[in-house]
């Protein structure tokens, strides 16, 4: 599974051409006169698990998204609330502490990186999220708290619970098909697939998911006196 | 055979049979119980083994956990620069001590960065099943041995959570020749790592010597082993070994062989072992002096059992045996001096009787049952008698005259049972002599009438002896007559004797009296021992009348037998 995996991963590579193929269609799309077309993305685990949770979007050059308000993610309970969040790009988000104690929060996530020290309440500087991908909240002091936030960069944006996925009143283009799961393996991992959108034709994509059950991180220790986060994702879906 | 050898072999065989079973046995017994101590020390060793590898796994992979979580080494991690990410695993690595290499692997199993080998760096991981499973696993942790560069590494994977799974961090030991010797210290067991089996066997490390080193290796070479108990001997030693498998990654055979050698083990046995033969060996002797004085002190006393027994049927009765114990033999040699004593005074009795009575009557009492009965028989009286022995007697010291008489009836008895008769009794100077009982005769009147020929004959001789007082030798006569009397024992049942009664016995001895005296003739009969003697010649002497009888008797006297008749 995991080898599977990496022969998807061949990214920087892999990210080139996709661009090389996105940049003249968004030319041709610029000069071809506007119709509304469906666009249907197929979903299937292999397992034939439960797509709860899953994230599609579809991004083309007609539909970034626009940075939304100040987004709060609380941490109650030595646990972030809410566990998994959806933000456009470029978003300002407010790490509010409301626990009596300190907390260390971090993101190693590649492209939304920041290490905010110690502290209580309200940190003193906001977190812009400034590029699309998977973020990942982590406590320093803290190893089972978590939070996953998918920052996105189109309109075209659903969270759904089943296939097929449709996509209406979507132009004619070439478009960049991303799905993510937090139950993928890799947690980091957005799968992704270039479909070009044209009239008089099916327009669909496929996508075979390899989901686990549940997510594997940190559970928090029985010692610990807070309540807070079970991390049980199908309470927090 | 002697019978004292027989006994000693016996003894001695059984004895020496019985104990080499009994040294068999034990040495039989003493192998298989050290064989089955060091199997069962061989199991406790490779458990002790295993939860030591166990042990230090855990170790490991909790300092790993530990220094996961630091958060300088997720910042590290987070740059996603190699060298950068090398030294913090060169860091932890150094913290540790006791890893020997750290792998820091991607969720799709790219290496990212180590402290083995820049050349692993962006290549897949080589051992992509241990990421698997730990992936699977519970803890997301898992352990597994697997070769690198010849080596055999003991890997233990670690999650490395930022905050959720987001690498594995693959610490590892090497399972080298200190190992060994340190588990070797701590089980007192011989232990070796060993790498795949049959012809391909080799060994990765082991606490043996290069020589022990060299004979395990031909014999796993040469014996393809699975698992479990085996016993092999090298140039020197024989030994018992253990093999288990263990975990293993990409078909990598790798195997702990625990070892004990046998001999070691039976070191103390074989020494107790020429105790138990030294004194196997010393009981033999003193049993081989025990059983020959044994069996002499019961042989001895039957040897000469033996040898009396042979002598009393020989005839000599007059031997009486030392009694030297209370037990069997000594009851035996008591009981059969008894019975030479029995026997002795028996022969006394039956030499004395003899001499009392004749030996035909002492036989006749000996040999039937003693009845105080008569019967009535016809047989014939020879009676004797010295005439004019009162003077002698007068005369002479009564020794002397005792011992002439003596000396003249055992002459006249010994004619008189020469020729069948027997003597009754002693009647003063007087023999009165039966013939024709106890024991039929029927030439019993002839065998009388020799006798008294006889004794005619031998006048001379036989009155040498008796001379009287006038220096002239004493005369006898003889009477013999034929006729019933009544024969058997008389008296009481305490007391008897043997002899006749009746009229036939008062004429023979009025015979008598005539014999020497009236008639020249010293020999005197009656008609009926005439008739009864048709072979003897008689001549008639005349017509006398004999006391108690109204008829005359004519008596008769022999003057020749007839050779014919003897």
């Amino acid at each position: 599974m995991l080898f599977l995996n990496r022969t998807l991963k061949k990214s920087s590579a892999y990210q080139s051409l996709s661009r090389l193929i996105l940049l003249p269609a968004i030319l041709f799309s610029v000069t071809t006169p506007s119709i509304a077309l469906d666009v249907t993305v197929y979903l299937h685990d292999k397992k034939n698990l439960t797509l709860d949770g899953t994230i599609v979007e579809l991004i083309g050059v007609d539909s970034p998204a626009q940075p939304g308000a100040d987004y709060v993610i609380n941490q109650v309970g030595i646990a972030f609330k809410p566990l998994f969040s959806v933000i456009p790009k470029g978003t300002s988000i407010t790490l509010t502490n409301n626990d009596p104690f300190k907390h260390h929060v971090y993101s190693f996530s590649k492209g939304n990186q920041f290490d905010i020290p110690l502290y209580t309440d309200v940190p003193k500087q906001d977190v812009v999220l400034q590029n699309s991908g998977i973020v990942k909240l982590g406590c320093n002091i803290h190893d089972w708290m978590i939070a996953y936030i998918y920052v996105h960069e189109s309109q075209f944006l659903k969270k759904v619970n089943s296939s097929p996925v449709i996509f209406d009143e979507v132009l004619a283009g070439t478009y960049e098909v991303r799905v993510w799961n937090p139950r993928f393996r890799n947690t980091k991992r957005i799968l992704k697939k270039v479909l070009t959108v044209v009239d008089g034709k099916n327009n669909e994509v496929k996508f075979d998911l390899a989901l686990e059950k549940t997510i594997r991180m940190s559970k928090k220790p029985t010692t610990a006196n807070q309540t807070g986060n079970s991390y049980n994702y199908s309470n927090d879906k | 055979m002697r019978f004292q050898t027989k006994l000693s072999l016996l003894f001695g065989g059984l004895l020496i049979l019985s104990l080499s079973m009994v040294m068999m046995l034990v040495g039989q017994i003493t192998r298989k119980t050290v064989i089955f101590e060091i199997e069962q020390s061989l199991a406790t060793t490779l458990l002790t083994v295993n939860r030591l590898h166990e042990t230090r796994v855990k170790n490991l992979q909790q300092n790993v956990r530990l220094l996961a979580g630091d958060y300088g080494f997720k910042a590290a991690y987070g740059t996603e620069d190699t060298a950068t990410i090398k030294t913090a695993l060169q860091n932890h690595q150094h913290r540790l001590k006791d890893a020997d290499l750290m792998i820091l692997c991607d969720l799709d199993g790219l290496v990212l960065s180590n402290t083995f080998s820049d050349s692993m760096n962006h290549e897949p991981f080589p051992w992509i099943p241990v990421l698997d499973e730990a992936y699977d696993s519970d803890s997301g942790e898992a352990t597994a041995y697997a070769e690198l560069d010849g080596a055999v590494y003991q890997l233990a994977v670690t999650p490395l959570l930022a905050p959720d799974l987001d690498a594995w961090i693959i610490s590892g030991f090497r399972a080298d020749h200190n190992m060994a010797i340190d588990l070797s210290a701590l089980t007192s067991s011989e232990v070796t790592f060993v790498r795949n089996s049959g012809a391909n066997t080799h060994l990765v490390a082991s606490s043996l010597g290069s020589e022990q080193q060299a004979g395990l290796i031909t014999f796993l070479q040469s014996t393809p082993l699975s698992s479990g108990l085996v016993q092999y001997r090298d140039n020197r030693e024989t030994y018992i070994g253990n093999l288990i498998r263990l975990t293993n990654v990409q078909d990598l055979s790798f195997s702990i062989f625990v070892q004990q050698s046998l001999d070691a083990a039976l070191d103390p046995y074989r020494e107790l072992f020429w105790y138990s033969l030294l004194i196997f060996l010393v009981a033999i002797v003193m049993f081989a002096v025990a059983i020959v004085r044994t069996s002499r002190s019961v042989t001895s006393p039957i040897t000469r059992l033996s040898a009396a027994a042979e002598s009393v049927s020989k005839g000599q009765l007059d031997i009486t045996l030392p009694v030297s114990s209370k037990d069997e033999i000594g009851i035996l040699t008591r009981t059969f001096n008894e019975m030479t004593q029995g026997l002795v005074e028996k022969e006394r009795v039956r030499d004395l009787l003899g001499k009392v009575v004749s030996p035909e009557i002492a036989k006749k009492l000996i040999s039937e049952k003693i009845e105080v009965t008569g019967e009535q028989r016809n047989i014939t009286v020879l009676f004797c008698d010295i005439q004019g022995f009162t003077s002698l007697s007068e005369t002479k010291p009564p020794k002397e005259v005792l011992h002439s008489l003596n000396l003249f009836f055992s002459q006249i008895s010994q004619i008189i049972e020469s020729n069948g008769g027997v003597i009754d009794k002693y009647i003063g100077d007087a023999v009165m002599a039966i013939f024709g009982a106890p024991q039929d005769d029927p030439n019993h009147a002839a065998n009388a009438v020799r006798a008294g020929l006889e004794i005619c004959g031998q006048t001379d001789a036989l009155t040498q002896s008796l001379i009287s007082k006038s220096g002239v030798p004493c005369q006898f006569g003889v009477g013999i007559h034929s006729g019933p009397v009544v024969a058997g024992n008389i008296g009481s049942s305490s007391r008897f004797n043997y002899t006749v009664i009746g009229d036939t016995v008062n004429v023979a001895a009025r015979l008598e009296s005539f014999g020497g005296r009236v008639y020249d003739s010293r020999l005197i009969v009656t008609r009926e021992v005439v008739d009864l003697c048709p072979n003897i010649r008689f001549v008639l002497l005349g017509e006398v009348n004999l006391k108690g009888r109204q008829q005359a008797a004519e008596i008769y006297t022999a003057q020749s037998i007839d050779p014919s008749s003897y």
